[in-house]
């Protein structure tokens, strides 16, 4: 039910920006899946020029995109459900004597049982107020969704490192292709053998003459190997993480790596994040 | 023909042009200009299929690639 509302809404911000006179393409269609095990929403919005946006929301981000963005729109969800629970828990602990039975406190001031149909009416009123919440919610969650798409949109060009938490730009098969093969047709006879038979190959830097491998990957797949003389200079030291902005196929990351590494290592090493091996990839040996 | 290779969130899209066309070569040269001022790394390749960075338009370069700026992943 909540999945079927987020996704109209999703539909609504995104109609509503394209009614703006921006360039964009229609959307072919949205998924919203929901990870039971993990408590993660992961939302798919495929547009019909073959780009795909995939977010994935953790329940609590989502908490935090309320917090964030409902207090433009009114009262927050969670909190409209805890002050009507708090509420009701009160006057059960203020007039308890039947608990099964509500009472409230009539305009005389005398306690007495509310009637079936006050108490319908209670319901109700409960139901309508926390419905309302519950729109006033989705849309918030929903627009905070597509700022990511509305800024790729309204840019024609989008930067993953200022989207924070979401991941935009999952790989299309074709782009993805074309990304390998150009990365295939720039590697030299020796790394593309390594490649076809390790799925990696080496570089060499070219300030410090360490050797790197870039295994497939775009995300920490490039990993510095042992450089000191007592060192088996075939074994892992690190991985490193850096890639072009605006560029997220697999085969344009690597390629860039490689050419970052032979040309302006210092440069790539700097932005690089680093990450020390898993205890179980210590061991791995990379041969040449 | 030279070919300049441009990477983006398309995959990469390829722009071909003949040095030996002087009106073609103009459009390719404000092209390197335009990404370079956008900060875009220009790599150019060698004979030995090795691409070396450069900053200036080289004509004669078979094959250019234009990569984004880099960030930490």
């Amino acid at each position: 039910m909540l999945d079927r509302r987020i996704r109209r809404e999703i539909e609504t911000a995104y109609r509503r920006h394209i009614a703006s006179g921006e360039p964009l393409y229609d959307v072919r269609d949205i998924r919203i899946e929901r990870e039971l095990d993990r408590r993660d929403y992961r939302f798919s919005i495929y547009l019909q020029n073959g780009l795909s946006f995939h977010f994935r929301i953790s329940e609590h981000e989502l908490g935090y995109a309320e917090e964030e963005l409902v207090l433009r729109h009114g009262v927050p969800f969670f909190r409209a459900i805890e002050d009507a629970v708090r509420r009701r828990f009160i006057r059960e602990v203020h007039f308890r004597t039947d608990i099964n039975q509500p009472f409230f406190v009539d305009q005389s001031g005398n306690d007495r049982h509310m009637t079936a149909t006050e108490v319908r009416a209670r319901q109700q009123q409960m139901y309508d107020r926390e419905r309302d919440a519950m729109r006033r919610y989705e849309r918030a969650v929903a627009e905070a969704m597509m700022r990511p798409l509305m800024h790729y949109c309204s840019t024609g060009d989008f930067l993953p490192g200022e989207v924070g938490n979401y991941y935009i730009g999952a790989p299309a098969e074709n782009a993805e292709n074309r990304s390998m093969e150009l990365l295939l047709e720039n590697l030299s006879p020796k790394q593309r053998e390594q490649y076809e038979k390790y799925k990696y190959f080496k570089v060499k830097g070219e300030r410090t003459g360490k050797t790197y491998a870039i295994t497939k990957g775009s995300a920490y797949n490039v990993i510095e190997l042992r450089s000191g003389w007592f060192d088996d200079k075939r074994l892992p030291k690190r991985r490193l993480c850096f890639q072009p902005i605006g560029a997220p196929w697999t085969g344009d990351v690597m390629l860039t790596q490689k050419i970052a590494l032979e040309n302006f290592e210092r440069e790539a090493i700097r932005v690089a994040n680093r990450a020390s091996m898993e205890p179980h990839e210590q061991g791995r040996v990379f041969e040449d | 023909m030279a070919k300049q290779t441009i990477m983006d969130h398309s995959g990469h899209s390829v722009h071909e042009f003949d040095p030996a066309d002087k009106l073609s070569t103009e459009q390719a040269e404000a092209r390197f200009q335009e990404f370079l001022g956008k900060g875009f790394t220009v790599a150019k390749k060698a004979q030995d299929g090795k691409f070396h960075v450069t900053k200036t338009f080289d004509p004669t370069a078979e094959e250019t690639l234009f990569i984004p700026r880099l960030q930490g992943g």
